[in-house]
């Protein structure tokens, strides 16, 4: 009977996958077969979307200016040539 | 900010005749690049990119930044500036990537690749530390570390790095590739984010800075934040 639940619920978790894979595949129409209404530009809440990736992806590449800038002459003084 | 469709620039220049070959140089000079100062932007990234040069292309990448952004602000660019920012980001990260592991896979006996990746080993991540160059392909000696690594440095990584590239010239197939190097990466970053998971007293443990599981993990999520953009950007921009 314990196996029956496991193997219930691996059914459960695998049909929970592919439906959430057949909701973005759905959701997510190729840009090129897309209705001209669904162009997002105009939408507000695309561009409000937008704009939050921008901070967001800007702080990132921040991050990693930082990161590429300091991290080979933070390995030589810390740990010298090997 | 003026969005300004980039094929109007490409349809005029073949439209408009040449008198002579110098004007016909002058005008593919000219369209090089989708803004003028993409030259910076490049030669930013692609030092920067190298991790060993990365302290000189700091200055170039910024000077890239801001000239685009003084662009943006008086509204003669052809690139949306979020398109400029999410592009930089995917391609410098790409390149951070590429470069390193790449320097792991093919230079790991040198004297400069293996004091940087063991030098971030220490820092970061023990799998590029610990019995270093032990193994039967040299270099890093964990198994999974290493079939990530070759993953990344055949497919993922230059993918990312040209479809970023091509995705920031505003190329119809650079927003073609970024979505499927987007997807990739996420499938990177699950299975790297549970190699490193399970493998975290030999990794993480062994390095000064516990917080590199966050660290990496931060950065490595950028599909999350690159794909709901590419799928509601304006695709008539990406034309040339």
């Amino acid at each position: 009977m314990h196996d029956v639940f496991i193997l219930v619920g691996t059914v459960a978790a695998d049909i929970a996958i592919l439906a959430t894979w057949w909701f973005l595949g759905s959701r997510l129409v190729p840009a090129e077969l897309a209705p001209e209404s669904s162009n997002a530009e105009a939408d507000k809440g695309t561009r409000t979307l937008h704009r939050v990736l921008t901070y967001v992806c800007f702080l990132l590449l921040a991050g990693l200016i930082i990161e590429c800038t300091a991290m080979f002459p933070a390995i030589l003084v810390r740990f010298g040539w090997s | 900010m003026v969005l300004r469709d980039a094929s109007d620039d490409t349809r005029q220049n073949l439209a408009e005749p040449q008198p002579d070959s110098a004007s016909t140089d002058a005008a593919e000079n000219k369209s090089r690049w989708v803004e003028p100062a993409d030259g910076w932007l490049f030669a930013g990234v692609v030092l920067c990119g190298t991790m060993l040069l990365g302290p000189f292309g700091a200055i170039p990448l910024i000077v890239g930044l801001v000239k685009l952004r003084r662009s943006v602000k008086a509204g003669t660019n052809v690139r949306p500036w979020a398109a400029t920012v999410i592009g930089t980001f995917c391609m410098i990260d790409g390149m951070i990537n590429f470069v390193p592991w790449s320097l792991d896979t093919f230079a790991h006996n040198t004297i400069l690749g293996e004091t940087f990746i063991t030098g971030y080993g220490r820092f970061f991540d023990g799998a590029f530390f610990l019995d270093y160059n032990t193994g039967a392909l040299g270099g890093v000696a964990n198994h999974t570390e290493k079939m990530w690594q070759f993953l990344a440095v055949f497919i993922l990584m230059p993918m990312r790095v040209v479809s970023a590239w091509a995705f920031l010239q505003m190329k119809t197939w650079g927003l073609h590739f970024m979505k499927i190097s987007a997807w990739l990466y996420l499938f990177l970053w699950v299975g790297y984010t549970m190699a490193m998971s399970l493998d975290f007293p030999e990794r993480m443990a062994n390095s000064e800075y516990g917080m590199g599981w966050w660290l990496f993990n931060l950065f490595y999520l950028s599909p999350m934040f690159v794909l709901p953009y590419l799928y509601t950007v304006n695709k008539r921009l990406w034309s040339r």
